[in-house]
């Protein structure tokens, strides 16, 4: 852990802060979204968000382990939304 | 100076992932969202990446950050192009200003297969 | 020799090319996000296609969505046809003629 907070760290705080922002803006369309292709990309866009702030919070602490966390997150919210989309096309041929 | 290079990086990857979600917000039909969803967001999430390889300036780190950066490329348009097919079979409402429309119609609604629809239709 | 040499020319250009898209791109994105949206013109356009393989479809495909205001929604099942997403179509002739032009003929040369 860092004992005294350089200018990296106050940006890596600062981008958590706009992130978080953009995390309720992401939610505001995930409830509000009119459709249901508005809420998965909703729902991918927090994916991606929550990526941002895995390596901000890296940068952070210091600890580039919690990258390979940010790997395995794009990988699965890829698959949750092409598995999405399959499942609205095909729920439309019933 | 590599320090003020990587802080700059992730404050601006953060900013245009903010910009992605406030299109998401702002923006008023489906189709138009997507713009923003697959551009801006995946911008801001190469902006990060490059951020964390300056930062930590480890072989492997680098190499594993250019890899995830590789697959959001790849893999932000086939998500994008998935849904839009989605959004067309569920007959998504477009926006008024939408003024041109030369795919509508032409998807088979049974057997999902898609036309060229040449010249003489 | 100097073929394999040119051709890894070809493609540093082209990954150059790529960036500097994604680049404007992002740009442009970002100003239509924030300034009012009635001077947006969506539209839904089909595109021609040459016959093009499959790693080319893929990179042009890609191209396509990640550069300004187009975003690609289906091929046709006989790969005819791209139909793509754009945020202005001002005119449908000019921006198939920028795809075509600007992107499919320089894949055609690099790959």
């Amino acid at each position: 852990m860092p004992v005294e907070l350089t200018l990296i760290h106050h940006a890596a705080r600062v981008a958590l802060l706009i992130l978080m922002a953009a995390m309720f803006l992401a939610l505001y369309r995930l409830v509000r979204g009119p459709n249901l292709p508005d809420r998965v990309i909703a729902l991918d866009l927090i994916a991606t968000l929550a990526l941002g702030m895995i390596v901000a919070y890296a940068i952070l602490t210091g600890q580039p382990v919690f990258l390979n966390a940010a790997v395995i997150l794009a990988l699965i919210a890829f698959l949750g939304t092409v598995a999405f989309a399959k499942y609205i096309e095909r729920r439309m041929s019933e | 100076m590599t320090e003020w290079i990587s802080a700059a990086l992730l404050i601006f990857g953060a900013l245009f992932m903010f910009i992605g979600a406030l299109g998401i917000v702002r923006l008023p039909d489906f189709f138009t969202r997507s713009h923003a969803a697959a551009k801006a967001t995946s911008f801001g999430a190469l902006l990060m990446l490059l951020a964390i390889a300056l930062h930590f300036a480890d072989p492997w780190i680098i190499f594993e950050s250019l890899l995830v950066i590789a697959f959001i490329y790849l893999t932000a348009p086939i998500a994008s192009h998935m849904l839009g097919r989605a959004a067309y079979f569920l007959n998504l409402p477009m926006w008024k200003g939408t003024h041109i429309d030369e795919l509508r119609n032409r998807y088979d609604p049974e057997k999902h297969t898609l036309a060229s629809g040449g010249e003489g239709e | 020799m100097s073929r394999v040499f040119r051709k890894i020319l070809q493609l540093i250009g082209f990954l150059f090319f790529y960036l500097k898209e994604v680049l404007l791109s992002n740009i442009r994105i970002a100003a239509d996000i924030l300034t009012p949206r009635h001077r947006m013109k969506p539209g839904v356009i089909a595109v021609p296609l040459e016959n093009l393989t499959d790693p080319q479809l893929l990179i042009l495909t890609n191209l396509v969505s990640m550069t300004p205001g187009t975003l690609c929604l289906d091929v046709s099942d006989d790969r005819k046809v791209l139909y793509i997403h754009a945020m202005y179509v001002e005119d449908a002739e000019q921006l198939r003629r920028e795809i075509k032009v600007g992107f499919e003929k320089k894949i055609l040369e690099v790959f």
